[in-house]
């Protein structure tokens, strides 16, 4: 068989992909249960870099939750995931959230998917000025059921950040 | 056996720089070994080190059958190196096995999206990539680009085959984006393997290997 | 793998007029088509050489009937 791809279109793609783990195949899922690698959810969020981040990924979603005064189990029914999950994301930073349920909170919410998932956890960052921006914003947040003043501006600050500046 | 499909550069992350590697047509005795001896101990150590920390138990473990029946499943190869139906392919870099993959095609291997249903199709039973490459495993990993060459190969059978670039294959959960947004394949959902299903027509190959 | 062989089949009429029908209804060319054919007697004949049966499945009834038999 020919290879219909150039070195050259291998070394232009790679740059722009994100970096995140590609395997894939029932025997991939074989050998993870026969201990050839480790099942995703045995490997916890234990760096604390990707913990600030997914306690700010579920703030987030607590705060456009509560904007658009949807209870937890309304916004599993619009976006198609379980309760469950959702009540995992807002309250567990440890708990790194699985790439379609992100997927779907992004559809739901109109949200770029590209930040959420760099935001969960579910791809992986460097970005030191993405995780400040994260912090800060989870930092502005209180636990009542209306969002004040504040905290509506600093939600569609963050927002806008995320639509404007994060690719 | 194995004919050499071309040399493609990696990126190494942790250098930044370029990294030269081979894609063969096989897997061979040696990208075996280098399975079961050099991306082994990397998942054994890092079952030590949860054990250590107590994130892992005994009763996890167990629940998880985290045995040696990986071995069990390298009794496969031999077999699958005779059969037709199973071509197979490894990216070799700095001299140690860095990705692996097995394809399946038949008359019985038919796509299953709307638009193609029933046609020959290639399927992706397994895409492997070393764990020092992989973010489940390491904080660093090393090798970039792996699993898009691995994913150029079984375009680039399909096509030789006449199926017009038309693959299938489930993904792991952690690689559901990369398959479905970066790549640009179909979702067709969780299926009897409770694994996601995803598919690219012609068109979608085209556009992957542009 | 890339070197290729050659090999000139003796087929009757009937025969070539299969293989020209099926490659045209999957859109193959015929030496695609005969490739996809090996496959699948190879896989079929290696299971039924390690005794295993191999069974179709009627798609209303679900009733089943063994392929072929091992003599």
């Amino acid at each position: 068989m020919e290879m219909l791809i150039s070195p050259d279109w291998l070394r232009r793609k790679v740059e722009l992909d994100p970096d995140v783990d590609t395997d894939a195949g029932p025997s991939m899922a074989v050998l993870e249960s026969a201990g050839m690698f480790l099942p995703a959810e045995l490997v916890p969020a234990d760096d604390a870099k990707v913990v600030n981040l997914i306690m700010a990924f579920g703030v987030l979603v607590r705060q456009l939750r509560r904007q658009r005064q949807w209870t937890i189990e309304e916004l599993a029914k619009r976006a198609r995931v379980d309760a469950e999950d959702l009540r995992l994301i807002e309250r567990d930073p440890h708990n790194k959230p699985r790439p379609r349920v992100v997927h779907q909170l992004a559809v739901v919410f109109s949200m770029p998917e590209r930040a959420l998932m760099k935001l969960s956890g579910a791809t992986v960052t460097r970005d030191e000025a993405f995780e400040e921006e994260a912090k800060r914003f989870a930092a502005k947040s209180d636990d009542m059921s209306k969002l004040s003043k504040e905290e509506q501006r600093a939600l569609n600050d963050y927002v806008k950040y995320l639509v404007e500046r994060v690719t | 056996m194995g004919d050499l499909l071309g040399v493609y550069p990696l990126k190494d992350r942790r250098t930044g720089q370029e990294v030269e590697a081979k894609l063969w047509s096989a897997i061979e005795d040696r990208h075996v070994e280098d399975f079961s001896t050099k991306w082994k101990p990397i998942f054994d150590a890092k079952v030590e080190e949860l054990k250590r920390g107590r994130l892992l138990t005994n009763e996890l473990l167990a629940e998880h059958n985290l045995q040696d029946a990986h071995w069990q499943w390298i009794q496969k190869i031999p077999e699958r190196r005779d059969q037709l139906s199973w071509a197979s392919f490894a990216v070799e870099a700095e001299n140690v096995t860095q990705g692996l993959m097995f394809t399946r095609a038949g008359p019985d291997v038919r796509a299953r999206e709307a638009s193609q249903r029933n046609k020959y199709i290639v399927e992706v039973d397994l895409l492997a990539i070393a764990p020092w490459n992989r973010f489940r495993l390491v904080h660093e990993p090393q090798f970039k680009g792996i699993g898009r060459l691995l994913l150029a190969a079984a375009i680039s059978l399909s096509v030789s085959e006449e199926f017009g670039g038309r693959i299938g294959l489930h993904s792991l959960p952690q690689a559901e984006s990369w398959y479905r947004d970066v790549c640009g394949m179909t979702d067709l959902g969780v299926d009897g393997t409770k694994m996601r299903y995803f598919e690219m027509t012609d068109a979608q190959a085209r556009a992957f290997i542009e | 793998m890339i070197e290729k062989r050659t090999m000139t089949l003796n087929l009757s009429a009937h025969e070539m007029d299969v293989i020209e029908r099926l490659a045209e209804e999957k859109g193959l060319s015929k030496t695609a088509l005969v490739r996809q054919a090996l496959r699948l007697y190879q896989s079929i004949s290696t299971r039924l050489d390690n005794g295993e049966k191999v069974f179709v499945e009627h798609p209303a009834t679900k009733e089943k009937a063994e392929l072929m038999v091992l003599s």
